[in-house]
C-alpha cells in the first residue's frame, strides 16, 4: 500500500480557524484557559478532522443542524401561521400543487393543503415539536435509565435483579402500545394541572410555538412526551448496566473503594465519564428513533391533535387526500422525516468514529509524518 | 523481630473466606491468623491462588464479588484501643480505608483512572477524607505528595495523564496516592511485578525509604523470593488458603521448616543458600471447592505421613517467633 499522508482539506483549515476562535474567546472570559486546556483543545481539533474525513457524518450534521435550526427558528421564519386558514378568504386556496399561484398571484413553493394553509409554513412550524419532544425525552427519560443502569451494574446482586426484572417488564411491552396507553390516559389529567397552573401554560405554549386558542391541545403533547419517556428509558439501563459491569472490574473503581470513595462518588466519578463515549453514539442514534415514534404516535393520533403542525401529524391527514393525487399534503413530511432520521444515524455512526482515540492517533501521526 | 519488641498493630485471627462460584463454594481462605508490629514490613508469600491478595483485601472488607468472609476477627489497634474491622458499617470501613490503611494496587497502568489527571487522583482521596479544604488546596498537596515519592518535576506530573507516564511514574503515583492521606498501614500487593527489574529495586528502596521516614507498617504481597530477602522483616508462607509457615526474614530462609517452603526456596535462586540446581514442586495447585481433606499440601508433599490425611495440622512455634503448621514438627 502506498504510503498514506493526511492531505489538509480546506475543512480542515476550517476547523483550526473554529478552535483558534474557541481558545481566543475562552481566553478571554478565563484568562490562562486556553493554556491549561490545551491537550483538550488539540484533541477537539483532531475530533473535528476525524468528521471531516467522513462524508457522510458531515451531510448527517448538517441534516441535524438543518433540523434543529428550523425547529429553533421555523415558526419565525415561516410565511404564514399554521393557523391561518387560507380558505375562509377564497375557496381557490386549496390544494395548490408545489409552485402553483394562489388566485391573487402567490407563489406557494410546497403547495397548500385542504384548509388553504401554506405547506412550506407547515413544514417550517412542524420541527419544532419532533425536537422538543425529542429532547425532553432525552432529558427525562436517559437520565433515569442511565441511574438505574448504573445502581443496577455497581451494586449487583439483589439490587441488580430487581432492576433489571422490572426493565425486561418494560421491554416486553411493545413500546408504541405502552406509549399508546400512556397517551391515552393522561392528557385529562394534565389538563387540570395546566388549567391552575396558567404561568406553566404560557411557557409551553412560547416553546411549542402555538397560539394561545390551541391551548387545550398542549395537554396530549405533554401526555406523548410522557408516555415517550417512560418507554424509552429500558433500552439505557440495559446498555449502562453492560457497560457499567465490564468498567467496574477494572482496578481504579477497586482502587477507588480502597482508598475510601463512596459509592456515588465511584459511579459518577469514575464509571460514567468512561462510558461516556458509546454512550453519546447510542443517544444520537436514538434521537432518529424518537423522532420516528413520535411521528408514529402522532400519525395514530395521539399526539398533536389538528390543527396544530407536526410533521406526523400532517402525514395522517394527508393521507386522507393520497388517492386523489394531493401527493404533497402525506409525502413532503413523510420524506423529511426519512431525511431527519436518517441524518441522525449518518451522525451517530461517525460520532463511533470521531471518539474513538485510535481514529484521532492515526490522524494525529500523519499530520506529524507529513511535516 | 523480637517478640518483646512487637507492639501490635493489626491482627488477623482465625478468618475464613468463601467464594460462591457458579461450580461451588470456593474455600479460598482457610482459617488464617497472624499478627502485624507497628513499623515493620510483613511478608505474604505464595504462588498464585494461594489466597494472599485476598487475605489482604478482606482486611477492610474489599474481598471481590461473589466472595464472603465467613467468619474471623480483624483487630485494628490505634491509639485509642482495639476496634474489630469486619463489624463496621460500610460507613465508618470508607473512613478507614485510604486514611488509616491505604493500598497500593499491582498494575500500576489500570489502577489509574485514564480520563483523570494524577495530580486529580492524589488530591481527590484527600478531599474524601477532608484532610484538604478543597480540590485547589488538594492539587498543590499533590505536588509535595509526588516529591515525597521521588517524581521528577513534580510540579508538571501533577497535571499529566496516566498515559502520559512511564511504568515507574505510574506505580510511586500510585504509591503516592496511597500515602497521600499519611496513613498508619500501607497494604502493598505486588507493587512490582509488572516492572523493568531495575525500576522494581528503585521502587522498593522507595518503600523501605518511606518507611522509616513516615513510621508506616508494611504489608507486602509477593511471589518472589528475591523482593522477600531484601525487604522483609517477617515473612508469612502462605499455601491454598492457609499460612503454613511463618517467622523472621533470615530463620525462613536459613532454616526452612516446612515441606512447601522448602520447595520454594529450592525452586528459586536463593540469595543466601548455594544450590546446584533449581527444583520444582511436584503437582499443582489444589481445587479449592474440593480440597485435600487435612493438611491442603499433603498431596504434593515428599513426607506425607497418614496424620496429614486425616487432621489439619495447627501454627506451633518451633524456635522464637517461628510457627510452622506441619505434622513432621507436631511430634
Amino acid at each position: 500500500m502506498a504510503e498514506e499522508v493526511y492531505e489538509k482539506k480546506m475543512l480542515d483549515k476550517l476547523s483550526d480557524v473554529l478552535i483558534k476562535t474557541l481558545a481566543i474567546f475562552m481566553e478571554k472570559i478565563r484568562p490562562g484557559w486556553s493554556i491549561r486546556n490545551k491537550s483538550r483543545l488539540d484533541e477537539w481539533r483532531l475530533m473535528l478532522y476525524a468528521l471531516n474525513r467522513s462524508t457522510l457524518g458531515l451531510i448527517g450534521l448538517a441534516i441535524v443542524l438543518t433540523f434543529i435550526f428550523i425547529g429553533v427558528f421555523g415558526p419565525a421564519i415561516a410565511p404564514y401561521s399554521y393557523s391561518d386558514l387560507l380558505i375562509y378568504k377564497d375557496v381557490k386556496y386549496r390544494f395548490i400543487p408545489p409552485g402553483g399561484k394562489g388566485p391573487n398571484g402567490e407563489i406557494f413553493i410546497l403547495g397548500t393543503d385542504e384548509w388553504g394553509r401554506d405547506m412550506l409554513s407547515l413544514m417550517l412550524y412542524g420541527a419544532r415539536i419532533p425536537l422538543i419532544i425529542t429532547l425532553l425525552v432525552m432529558v427525562i427519560g436517559a437520565p433515569i435509565g442511565i441511574f438505574l443502569g448504573l445502581v443496577a451494574g455497581y451494586y449487583g446482586g439483589k439490587v441488580d435483579e430487581i432492576i433489571m426484572r422490572i426493565t425486561d417488564i418494560f421491554l416486553a411491552f411493545p413500546s408504541l402500545v405502552l406509549a399508546i396507553g400512556f397517551a391515552v390516559v393522561l392528557p385529562d389529567r394534565i389538563k387540570n394541572i395546566l388549567e391552575t397552573n396558567l404561568w406553566l401554560q404560557d411557557i409551553l405554549l412560547a416553546f411549542f410555538a402555538i397560539e394561545p386558542v390551541d391551548a387545550p391541545r398542549l395537554a396530549n403533547l405533554l401526555a406523548v412526551i410522557i408516555a415517550i419517556a417512560v418507554v424509552w428509558w429500558p433500552g439505557y439501563t440495559r446498555m449502562v448496566r453492560g457497560s457499567t459491569l465490564s468498567i467496574k472490574e477494572n482496578i481504579y473503581v477497586e482502587a477507588a473503594r480502597a482508598m475510601g470513595m463512596g459509592s456515588l462518588g465511584i459511579m459518577f466519578k469514575h464509571i460514567l465519564p468512561n462510558m461516556l463515549a458509546p454512550l453519546l453514539v447510542i443517544m444520537t442514534l436514538d434521537v432518529g428513533s424518537l423522532i420516528l415514534l413520535e411521528a408514529g404516535l402522532s400519525y395514530l393520533g395521539i399526539g398533536a391533535q389538528p390543527p396544530l403542525a407536526d410533521w406526523g401529524r400532517i402525514v395522517y391527514d394527508g393521507s386522507k387526500w393520497l388517492y386523489r393525487g394531493y401527493w404533497w399534503l402525506s409525502l413532503l413530511p413523510g420524506f423529511l422525516i426519512l431525511i431527519v432520521v436518517l441524518g441522525f444515524n449518518l451522525l451517530g455512526d461517525a460520532l463511533r468514529d470521531i471518539l474513538d482515540p485510535k481514529v484521532r492517533r492515526s490522524i494525529e501521526f500523519k499530520i506529524k509524518r507529513k511535516r | 523481630m523480637l517478640k518483646t519488641t512487637c507492639r501490635p498493630i493489626l491482627e488477623v485471627r482465625n478468618l475464613y473466606v468463601n467464594f460462591y462460584t457458579y461450580a461451588g463454594v470456593v474455600k479460598a481462605i482457610d482459617g488464617v491468623s497472624f499478627t502485624i508490629c507497628e513499623g515493620e514490613i510483613f511478608c505474604l508469600v505464595g504462588e498464585t491462588g494461594c489466597g494472599k491478595s485476598v487475605t489482604s483485601r478482606a482486611i477492610t472488607k474489599l474481598v471481590p464479588n461473589p466472595g464472603k468472609i465467613e467468619k474471623g476477627e480483624i483487630i485494628y489497634y490505634t491509639p485509642q484501643g482495639k476496634i474489630d474491622l469486619l463489624k463496621l458499617s460500610e460507613e465508618e470501613l470508607r473512613k478507614i480505608r485510604g486514611k488509616e490503611i491505604a493500598y497500593i494496587f499491582q498494575d500500576p497502568s489500570s489502577a489509574l483512572d485514564p480520563l483523570f489527571t494524577i495530580g486529580y487522583h492524589v488530591a481527590e482521596t484527600m478531599v474524601e477524607h477532608k484532610t484538604v479544604r478543597n480540590l485547589k488546596e488538594g492539587l498543590q498537596k499533590a505536588i509535595y505528595i509526588l516529591k515525597t515519592v521521588l517524581i521528577p518535576d513534580p510540579e508538571k506530573r501533577v497535571k499529566a495523564y496516566p498515559h502520559e507516564l512511564s511504568g515507574g511514574l505510574k506505580q510511586r503515583s500510585v504509591i503516592g496516592i496511597g500515602l497521600s492521606n499519611k496513613p498508619r498501614i500501607v497494604i502493598a500487593d505486588e507493587p512490582t511485578s509488572n516492572l523493568d527489574v531495575t525500576i522494581q529495586a528503585q521502587i522498593l528502596d522507595l518503600l523501605k525509604k518511606l518507611r522509616e521516614r513516615e513510621g508506616l507498617t508494611v504489608i507486602l504481597i509477593t511471589h518472589n523470593m528475591g523482593v522477600v530477602a531484601k525487604m522483609c522483616d517477617r515473612v508469612a508462607v502462605m499455601y491454598a488458603g492457609n499460612i503454613v509457615e511463618l517467622g523472621p526474614t533470615e530463620r525462613i530462609f536459613e532454616n526452612p521448616l516446612h515441606p512447601y517452603t522448602k520447595g520454594l526456596l529450592r525452586a528459586v535462586p536463593n540469595p543466601l543458600i548455594k544450590i546446584e540446581r533449581l527444583e520444582s514442586i511436584p503437582g499443582t495447585v489444589p481445587n479449592l471447592i474440593y480440597p485435600p481433606p487435612g493438611c491442603r499440601f499433603h498431596p504434593r508433599c515428599p513426607y506425607t505421613m497418614d496424620e496429614c490425611k486425616r487432621r489439619k495440622p495447627k501454627l506451633i512455634e518451633i524456635e522464637d517467633g517461628h510457627y510452622v503448621a506441619c505434622w513432621l514438627y507436631a511430634g
